[in-house]
């Protein structure tokens, strides 16, 4: 097909689809009146065009149902989806709602299962002193007491240590006992 | 075009209507888009549901409202595209048929009768390869201007009036009997 083929068909179609500007209409006119071969092609393609018009009518245009049945069925569909249509927001947001969603059901599982179903009760009648604890801590150590090596085996120790550094910038190391214990305290480095 | 933007924006709001009445306006030439990719009319209604389904999802994610009609466009590709690829492959064409017996006649656009000439050229529509079927089937819908199917194919104008040519001449060859290595030419 050569250049000036395309050109005449370029013509023709934009002819018989109404895309033509005069100019190209009346260079068109010259064509078809000194070319009978361009007025053989004219005509095919006339033909070509109105029975394609046809074609796309009966086939596409005019095929199945209707733009409002489709568009209602589509609707409808839609209407089991709606929350994504009422929340609109983008990927980047679903996901961190997502986590913080999630992390909140974390916390929430975390206060139900691991700190386990005794919840704190408060005490019914005013606060009893349930063991009178001896004040002996209070006292000041004249002699650091030794541990006897036989009985610490079953001594059952519940310490926990803190450490902490005095004034002078001694670190000391605290043997924190729990409740009706007393323990004396050790230094950690040399004695003053 | 002012219109149509004016609708979008409503459509982005939510407004049912104006979604509706967009998707009527464009109806025909997104008919004729979906069928240039499908081959044929079968599963029409069922991607068009899709397509109209996507558009009400994502109409808030059109961003330029004058350049609708090209979302459009590629949601229904995509879709058609989509559909496809989900389709038995036994049931996709291998190629254009075998020639009709009296293809070689002298003229056969002069004695054919309409509706066979009609027959023969659905036939060479559908045999046509995807973009030069897409583009005959547009132009063939009186919907749109060549602009607006140049804005809807994502080509330029002349592109689309190339592929245009290149279609009418396969389909011409096709009907007047030519072989494919002709109608390629």
């Amino acid at each position: 097909m050569s250049q000036s083929d395309i050109r005449l068909e370029i013509l023709i179609g934009r002819q018989l689809d109404g895309e033509i500007s005069p100019g190209e209409q009346k260079i068109l006119e010259r064509e078809l009146a000194a070319d009978s071969q361009a007025r053989e092609l004219f005509e095919q393609l006339r033909r070509l065009h109105q029975c394609g018009r046809e074609v796309v009518a009966s086939e596409v245009v005019e095929a199945g149902a209707g733009a409002e049945e489709i568009f209602e069925r589509a609707w409808r569909k839609n209407a089991g989806f709606s929350w994504c249509r009422i929340l609109r927001i983008d990927g980047r947001l679903r996901f961190a709602v997502g986590v913080a969603a999630g992390f909140l059901l974390g916390l929430a599982l975390h206060f139900v299962l691991v700190s386990g179903a005794k919840l704190p009760v408060e005490p019914a009648g005013p606060p009893q002193i349930v063991e009178d604890i001896p004040r002996e801590i209070d006292r000041p150590v004249d002699v650091i007491p030794t541990m006897n090596p036989q009985a610490s085996r079953q001594l059952m120790r519940e310490v926990d240590w803190y450490v902490f550094t005095d004034q002078s910038g001694n670190p000391w190391v605290i043997e924190g006992l729990r409740e009706g214990m007393a323990k004396p305290a050790s230094l950690r480095g040399e004695m003053h | 075009m002012q219109d149509e933007s004016a609708l979008v924006c409503a459509a982005r709001r939510g407004d049912k209507e104006a979604l509706q009445v967009l998707l009527k306006r464009n109806w025909a030439w997104l008919k004729g888009l979906v069928y240039g990719v499908l081959e044929d009319s079968r599963d029409l209604d069922d991607v068009l549901q899709d397509v109209c389904l996507r558009v009400i999802t994502r109409i808030h994610t059109v961003r330029d409202p004058g350049r609708f009609r090209g979302w459009l466009a590629i949601v229904a590709r995509r879709e058609a595209l989509k559909h496809l690829r989900r389709r038995p492959l036994g049931s996709i064409r291998q190629g254009p048929e075998s020639l009709p017996p009296d293809a070689y006649a002298e003229d056969p656009l002069e004695g054919m009768a309409k509706r066979e000439l009609c027959d023969r050229v659905l036939d060479a529509v559908k045999t046509l390869p995807e973009k030069y079927r897409e583009v005959f089937v547009l132009a063939h819908t009186g919907e749109l201007s060549y602009a607006e199917m140049a804005e809807v194919l994502g080509v330029p104008v002349t592109t689309m009036q190339i592929r245009l040519v290149r279609a009418r001449r396969m389909i011409q060859n096709h009907v007047m009997g030519k072989r494919e290595s002709q109608v390629q030419k």
